[in-house]
């Protein structure tokens, strides 16, 4: 702070509690001033990762600067609330080849859709993917699959083309031949910084007397800077008899993950009590969300104007978007409003913010309509595999956090 | 709000007291040369004046200034918008700082690093090995790069 310049200057010309900052220091090289830390960081911040990770070789603080977690998390944050058009991953499978693809379309790119691979060299080697899960949080994929035979879990990161397999096992007192099913979920704790991945397995008991089929599930939590997995006891959810119904019409919002499913409270019952079953990821707390009967045949579970909302569609050629306007209260669900007229559609994918709808039509062709205007944009299958079905949609941000420790490949 | 630091100037007279001929008084900036404020002033103007234009209007807003930002950067050295910055910065002018930022970044993007390196007039400080063994850990990230 230049306090010599401030004593030839009016008394009136306080700088008080607002402080300008602006050395300008000469460089060696040239007569520009050259930037403080802090204007280089907005700079710096507003590039892609690809850039980022260059530029750490221009000098040594530039190299701290990249890999230090305030920044990772100030350029995540930027890159998610400032980017106009961000790019959608579609996961979905090649019905002949039973392959699993992972289609990244970049809106700027004129609409094309491009196949991303994420079975680089030494991972293709080694994994065989099951399509059970996908999801993506702070640019961070996560899929499950089977690894020597176990069950697994790779946690990549396209951006800067790392990763992570989380391996584990199946639990140990869960025969074979009960399991009915198996569901998972990728979360974000904020409070511990940490991120966790919960695996819900499935069991059916047919009940000798009345022979109807009971379902159990036993919950498990890994948490990555712990590296280890957790079983959940005692929650409430044990008590009801829950199905999952795991269509890929799950969301992940706010912190919490939920899952649609079925709920037969009283022996007797059938299961069609459609209800959501959430997970809190910071608390590891379970919650019953009923829906209303109306929503009927088709839900899938979205955001919109950061309120959880459920796609109910599958009647007419008109999609209804469902609000929960106070989140928790059955009585909050609100009829927000009716898209369509939509011919040829099959199915709703996701809400790409408030305004878009990514739509499947009757030829697996992804279809972008634009909720105001109306608009339909067809996505170019240009890198389409030949038989494509896709399944999963989301935002997806690049971003530049990476995990160490255990299995570490490069794709 | 543009240029808060000069409003602050205002808001702090008025705090003491001072009559003061608002038209006349004339505000030190000391840090801020003429050039980098006269585009800052101009800028500025325009914002406001397209802001007024398409008052309900967001969208046109937006696209009428992206248009107004692309000519402007073609007036603009880039070695002026390290100055622009400070001086945005200086002035608390968080729309402009946001710009030239954003345009700084833009022409960096796809370059390589002894371009950045001269642009920011910097100089490699590593020891002999550590910048071969940086470049392999992301060689891919080389790919693609302009040439200088």
């Amino acid at each position: 702070m230049s306090q010599s310049k401030m004593s030839n200057t009016s008394s009136k010309w306080r700088w008080g509690r607002r402080w300008r900052s602006c050395r300008l220091r000469l460089s060696s090289n040239n007569n520009l001033p050259s930037l403080p830390e802090e204007l280089l960081e907005e700079i710096l911040v507003r590039l892609p990762v690809k850039s980022l990770l260059r530029f750490r070789c221009v000098q040594k603080s530039w190299s701290t600067l990249v890999q230090n977690p305030t920044f990772i998390a100030k350029h995540l944050r930027h890159h998610q609330t400032k980017t106009k058009n961000p790019s959608i991953l579609v996961e979905g499978l090649d019905k002949i080849e039973d392959l699993q693809y992972l289609l990244q379309s970049h809106p700027d790119e004129g609409g094309g859709v491009r196949v991303l691979d994420f079975k680089g060299d030494s991972m293709g080697r080694l994994l065989t993917v099951y399509t059970k899960m996908f999801a993506c949080i702070n640019g961070i994929i996560c899929i499950a699959g089977i690894l020597r035979g176990h069950y697994g879990f790779i946690l990549w990161n396209p951006a800067i083309r790392k990763g992570k397999i989380i391996p584990y096992t199946q639990s140990p007192n869960c025969p074979p031949d009960a399991l009915s099913g198996l569901y998972f979920a990728f979360g974000f704790d904020q409070n511990s910084n940490d991120y966790k991945v919960v695996r819900v397995v499935e069991h059916k008991k047919k009940s000798a007397e009345n022979s109807i089929t009971r379902y159990c599930n036993a919950f498990y939590v890994y948490s990555l800077r712990a590296e280890c997995w957790t079983q959940i006891f005692g929650t409430p959810i044990h008590h009801n008899n829950i199905k999952l119904h795991s269509c890929c019409n799950e969301i992940y919002f706010n912190g919490v993950h939920h899952w649609i499913g079925f709920l037969n409270s009283e022996p007797g019952d059938s299961y069609d009590h459609h209800i959501i079953l959430s997970f809190d990821m910071s608390h590891e707390v379970f919650q019953i969300i009923r829906f209303p009967d109306m929503f009927f045949p088709n839900k899938t579970l979205a955001v919109f104007n950061d309120c959880l909302a459920c796609i109910v569609y599958g009647i007419n050629e008109y999609i209804d978007i469902w609000v929960m306007r106070e989140y928790g209260v059955e009585d909050s669900w609100t009829k927000q409003l009716v898209v369509g007229h939509l011919l040829g559609i099959q199915r709703p994918l996701q809400l790409l913010g408030n305004e878009e709808i990514l739509l499947v039509d009757e030829n697996q062709t992804l279809v972008l309509y634009n909720i105001g205007s109306q608009e339909i944009k067809i996505l170019q299958r240009t890198g389409y595999p030949k038989i494509f079905m896709p399944r999963r949609a989301i935002v997806y941000v690049e971003s530049l956090v990476s995990f160490t420790g255990g299995i570490v490949f490069e794709s | 709000m543009k240029f808060c630091a000069v409003k602050q100037y205002f808001d702090d007279e008025n705090n003491n007291n001072i009559t003061s001929g608002a038209s006349t008084t004339m505000i030190p900036l000391p840090n801020v040369e003429s050039h980098p404020l006269a585009i800052l002033i101009t800028y500025c103007k325009k914002h406001l004046k397209i802001k007024a234009n398409n008052a309900d209007n967001k969208k046109e807003t937006e696209k009428e200034m992206e248009q107004y930002e692309q000519e402007l950067l073609k007036k603009v050295m880039p070695q002026e918008l390290t100055e622009l910055i400070l001086a945005a910065n200086y002035l608390n002018f968080k729309e402009a700082l946001d710009f030239f930022c954003r345009a700084v970044a833009s022409a960096i993007q796809n370059k390589s690093i002894e371009f950045v390196r001269k642009f920011f007039g910097l100089e490699s400080d590593f020891e002999l090995g550590e910048e071969e063994k940086l470049r392999e850990e992301f060689a891919w990230s080389f790919e693609g790069v302009d040439e200088d």
